[in-house]
């Protein structure tokens, strides 16, 4: 464990001494150094709207996430009752949500929907669809019958098995999924929000990169990058270590 | 013997077939209330397709099956133990024993999780309600999968093999263990097994299977006193005499 915590901060360091030789070797004004990036940093958290543009950015990703979710959970769910589903899963939506670049889905929905919220937040529900879809198709297809005829014999009632030893079975995959489609929300909106909103992270970053502020540009780069590591290690080891690895044996 | 004269299964011209080839071919036998019956046959034989239809986890295709007077199977009147102890690993001791309640019910009602907390004590793991099921050993396993089918108070519990892949120790402390439930519960047990030794420590009454196609050889009477001793001559001499009927 120690030596493992140490070799996190030695990682550290070296990034950190890194960037700061190529930006004085490279001694430009486009490639601002770690203090001038962390005093852009400073500056911008204690500006009197960041905290707005970063809240707004997260309620998008939640609500992406949300939507796409609920959308993949439901077409994956139904491969397992309908077999129509498991084939048009198969050979449409799936190949299609996966195939469209995320770009060309914000594009248009900038087109249907304007400079509105809804953009981001259906950029981001159609690019992490997918994770939902496949890793509840991938955890359907691991399930163990063995558990869920047990469970068939007690009750008539298919929502129940699904509701009691389905879903149960399902919350590594869900859990996986939901980790990647955060990742890839973030990223999703600050791109959506660049050309397809009016406010939010990427917006905030789109009029310093219009302004030729690099030092701004560098400032919202590296706070987008410490909430995405917070939203990973803080949230979901949280998750795991509480709800999934109490009942699984430790590796030690 | 304890059997009191009425039945709680009769199993009429049952025939089963995968594809074209026939597994069960014609096989009638009935179970009496209170009454231990054993279906013993050699490893393969369908054994196990008997037992599945019999709980209803697979449809009748010729032939008929009542439960307790009925011929819809009341889901209540049986208890399943299969091989496996087929635990949810999410959930504790308790989770797991109220589970039937949960699925008939949506939730256990504060009385459900008495009787099932009564079920855990009956099975000896009342020191282990809050372990998961990694945290229990083979043996404990099968006994949490006992108490969860003990809690809807079944009035025959089916037993598929309940015991195999157990070692030899741990197997025959539950099988007294079994027995005792049995004597409590007034229940009538069918138990499929392969074992001889286990048919004659467990059984009223033992049918035994020929192989491809399974229909029954033979049914033969353990007319010994319980509790019973593995190493009396009359033990012996049905355990002999199961042996030469398998072969």
């Amino acid at each position: 464990m120690v030596k493992k915590a140490a070799q996190v901060v030695i990682a550290s360091i070296i990034f950190w001494l890194a960037w700061w030789g190529v930006a004085e070797i490279s001694n430009s004004a486009l490639f601002p150094t770690p203090w001038q990036t962390l005093d852009s940093l400073w500056g911008i958290l204690t500006s009197t709207n960041a905290w707005g543009h970063i809240g707004i950015s997260t309620y998008r990703v939640l609500a992406g996430v949300a939507i796409g979710s609920a959308f993949g959970a439901i077409v994956g769910l139904s491969t397992r009752y309908w077999t129509f589903m498991a084939v048009a899963v198969q050979s449409v939506i799936y190949p299609l949500l996966q195939s469209v670049p995320t770009i060309c889905w914000a594009l248009i929905f900038v087109l249907w929907f304007g400079l509105a919220d809804i953009t981001p937040i259906l950029a981001v529900a159609t690019s992490v669809a997918p994770f939902f879809i496949i890793n509840i198709w991938e955890g359907l297809k691991e399930l163990d019958s063995n558990l869920t005829e047990m469970a068939s014999g007690y009750t008539d009632s298919r929502w129940r098995v699904l509701g009691k030893v389905i879903m149960p079975m399902l919350y590594p995959y869900i859990f996986a999924a939901t980790r990647s489609s955060l990742m890839v929300a973030w990223k999703v909106v600050i791109l959506g929000e660049i050309f397809g909103a009016a406010s939010g992270m990427g917006y905030m970053l789109s009029i310093a990169y219009g302004s030729y502020r690099i030092e701004q540009v560098f400032g919202w780069t590296l706070a987008f990058a410490i909430i995405l590591i917070i939203f990973d290690y803080g949230i979901f080891s949280f998750i795991d270590r509480k709800y999934i690895r109490k009942w699984k044996p430790q590796e030690t | 013997m304890e059997a009191s004269g009425n039945i709680i299964l009769e199993v009429k011209n049952l025939s089963h077939i995968f594809g074209t080839l026939k597994v069960l071919d014609d096989i009638s036998f009935d179970v009496k209330s209170g009454e231990v019956v054993c279906v013993l046959g050699p490893s393969g034989c369908g054994k196990t397709t008997l037992l599945r239809i019999i709980a209803g986890l697979m449809p009748v295709r010729y032939g008929a099956i009542r439960i307790g007077g009925g011929t819809t199977s009341n889901l209540q009147d049986i208890g399943v133990v299969f091989q496996e102890p087929r635990l949810l690993p999410w959930r504790t001791t308790t989770g797991n024993v109220v589970l039937p309640f949960e699925l008939a019910d949506g939730k256990a009602s504060g009385f459900q999780s008495e009787i099932a907390e009564e079920a855990l004590n009956i099975v000896g793991l009342s020191d282990f309600k809050e372990s998961y099921p990694y945290q229990l050993s083979g043996g404990m396993r099968q006994r949490v999968s006992l108490a969860r089918a003990l809690v809807t108070n079944p009035r025959i519990l089916l037993m598929d093999e309940p015991l195999t892949g157990l070692d030899v120790t741990t197997r025959e402390e539950l099988q007294e263990e079994i027995i005792r439930i049995w004597r409590e519960k007034k229940m009538s047990l069918l138990w499929v097994t392969h074992d001889p030794e286990e048919a004659v420590f467990m059984a009223d009454r033992v049918i035994v299977l020929s192989n491809r196609p399974t229909t029954i050889k033979t049914v033969l009477d353990i007319p010994i006193s319980r509790p019973r001793s593995r190493v009396t001559k009359d033990f012996v001499a049905a355990e002999q005499e199961l042996r030469r009927l398998l072969l």
